[in-house]
């Protein structure tokens, strides 16, 4: 992954250039903010943004809205960096459309995490998720096909039974032949010959090449694992995809199944359903404060009312001054993201007055409340952007506490 | 801010012309370390200490010249950027007390209605305390390996 370091000064960037790097990531260097918004417009734009608050041409603030303002482009993490250490320059920072506000001199500890934190949020924006999710229906169902879309290319992964039938990309070939061209004993005759017999009989092209002799049935599997492997591998990569699973009922033509383990890469086949009342650790946890036995019987009914919000994918409460989770419904959250939000919300002078704070990325929106004012905690929700609006979701959710 | 200024001569750095700005009377840092030892500690770590602070040293100068020429011509939003940008670099660097130094100059500039005038003093002081913090650079450079 890449990430933009916009700085005027080659000292401070210098510095962030390390990190970055020691971190295991590519950096790219803007010294000026119109330099940083003509890599901006590139195809294959970083997607982690680190820019200066002052620098010549446009300054970070002006360049953080018009990453923001751009709708068609994929979710750009974008962190300030600054100097500036008051608590109107963060906010300021943040009402600009920043996910994040780091001071110099920069710790390098504190920039490694913030820089997993944005490393995670750009991960959970990508195709991984839906796909992920799409996948796991399609493992469930009795067939259909994943469809992916990125603007005119349509990836499709079909599923027999569980398992992986073919794979396909709109506009890349697929066919029997050009799969079996780099098989030279198999003429492209051959091919067209065993097609029309499958026509003809109904039978699959796999058990009709075996039959004829042209291949071993191991070596077609080989062919077709591999050739299955690079279609999803490239289908997982498409950018900014609308993915959906659609259960069909149809008749694969191959003959040859394969397990998913097979031919989808593991962290797309990881699920993210995590349903549990918790609690979980998250960053900075230490201690747990007793809770009322009021509290203990109010949270999971919180939790149960919050995830039952339309479009709810995760709910969660956690308690500020030690960090630890008191409990959460649905998906798996992401604790990084949380944390860093938790973060914001304890500035003590922004709790006081603090409705919400809300996070949008492409595919969710990321609402966080004070559960309790005193002592502080606060109720996470994730919510699938497609199926909600926020507004609502905002009033529901303000039911759900206590504060 | 005198106290704590070693005002050795430092052969490799020019004496260039300081800004003057007439700021308020105890504003002007007073007790900040001339290097951050933990900073400096950092810069170690990443390989970055050898380079950055000889690279300072030979800058300094030129953006002090630069700040000056600013103040001389009244470019208000140059002096703002050029103090913001020597500030931020300094702080990078661990240079605490030229950075806070910076920043009083940085702030009585972002301030409404503050008023310019020739202060010897002051710029006696900043002087000296850009020879003492780049002579300290100049030692942590001179202790660490090229890497």
């Amino acid at each position: 992954m890449r990430v933009l370091v916009a700085d005027d000064d080659p000292f401070s960037a210098a510095v962030m250039e390390a990190l970055i790097r020691s971190a295991g990531l590519e950096c790219l260097l803007a010294s000026d903010g119109h330099e940083a918004w003509q890599l901006l417009q590139t195809a294959d734009a970083p997607r982690i943004v680190f820019l200066d608050w002052m620098m010549p041409e446009i300054d970070g603030i002006e360049l953080c809205r018009r990453i923001r303002v751009r709708a068609t482009h994929e979710y750009t993490y974008v962190a300030i960096l600054s100097s500036r250490n008051k608590q109107r320059d963060i906010t300021l920072g943040f009402q600009s459309g920043a996910d994040d506000f780091i001071t110099k001199p920069y710790q390098t500890e504190e920039v490694l995490a913030r820089l997993r934190v944005a490393e995670r949020l750009i991960r959970s924006t990508g195709a991984s998720v839906n796909l992920r999710r799409a996948i796991a229906e399609a493992r469930e169902s009795s067939g259909g096909d994943v469809i992916v879309r990125a603007e005119h290319r349509v990836g499709r992964i079909i599923f027999d039974r569980g398992r992986v039938a073919w794979a396909h990309i709109s506009d890349e070939p697929g066919s029997l032949a050009a799969i079996l061209a780099g098989e030279g004993s198999i003429t492209r005759e051959e091919v067209r010959a065993v097609l029309e017999e499958c026509s003809a009989t109904g039978e699959n092209f796999a058990d009709v090449l075996v039959a004829w002799g042209l291949i071993t049935r191991e070596l077609l599997r080989t062919v077709l694992t591999r050739w299955i492997q690079t279609k999803i591998a490239r289908i997982a990569a498409f950018p900014a995809p609308v993915v959906i699973f659609s259960p069909e009922s149809r008749v694969a033509s191959s003959g040859v199944l394969l397990d998913p383990e097979e031919v989808i890469a593991p962290d797309l086949l990881h699920s993210a359903v995590t349903p549990d009342n918790g609690p979980l650790m998250v960053p900075g946890g230490a201690t747990a404060h007793a809770l009322s036995d009021d509290l203990a019987r109010r949270i999971p009914q919180s939790l149960q009312q919050a995830i039952q919000i339309e479009g709810a994918l995760s709910a969660a409460i956690f308690d500020l001054r030690d960090g630890l989770c008191l409990g959460a419904r649905g998906e798996a959250v992401d604790l990084d993201l949380v944390w860093s939000k938790l973060r914001l919300a304890a500035m003590s002078d922004i709790w006081d007055d603090l409705e919400d704070i809300m996070i949008s990325t492409r595919q969710h929106i990321y609402v966080l409340r004070p559960y309790t004012k005193a002592p502080p905690r606060s109720i996470f929700l994730a919510i699938d952007r497609a199926t909600t609006k926020l507004g609502m979701v905002r009033r529901a959710l303000a039911e759900c506490v206590i504060a | 801010m005198r106290d704590r200024v070693n005002d050795e001569p430092v052969t490799n750095v020019h004496s260039p012309p300081i800004p003057v700005v007439d700021v308020q009377p105890g504003s002007a840092p007073v007790g900040a370390p001339l290097l951050d030892a933990s900073v400096v500690e950092t810069l170690r770590q990443l390989g970055l200490l050898g380079r950055l602070y000889p690279a300072f040293i030979t800058a300094l100068p030129d953006q002090i010249a630069r700040l000056s020429a600013a103040v001389a011509a009244d470019d208000r939003p140059g002096m703002r950027m050029l103090a913001h940008t020597l500030r931020g670099s300094s702080a990078q660097l661990g240079a605490t007390a030229l950075s806070e130094a910076f920043g009083v100059i940085e702030d009585a500039l972002v301030r409404d209605g503050c008023s310019w005038s020739a202060d010897p003093e002051l710029s006696a002081e900043l002087r000296a305390l850009v020879r003492a913090t780049t002579a300290a650079m100049a030692r942590e450079a001179a202790a660490t390996p090229d890497r």
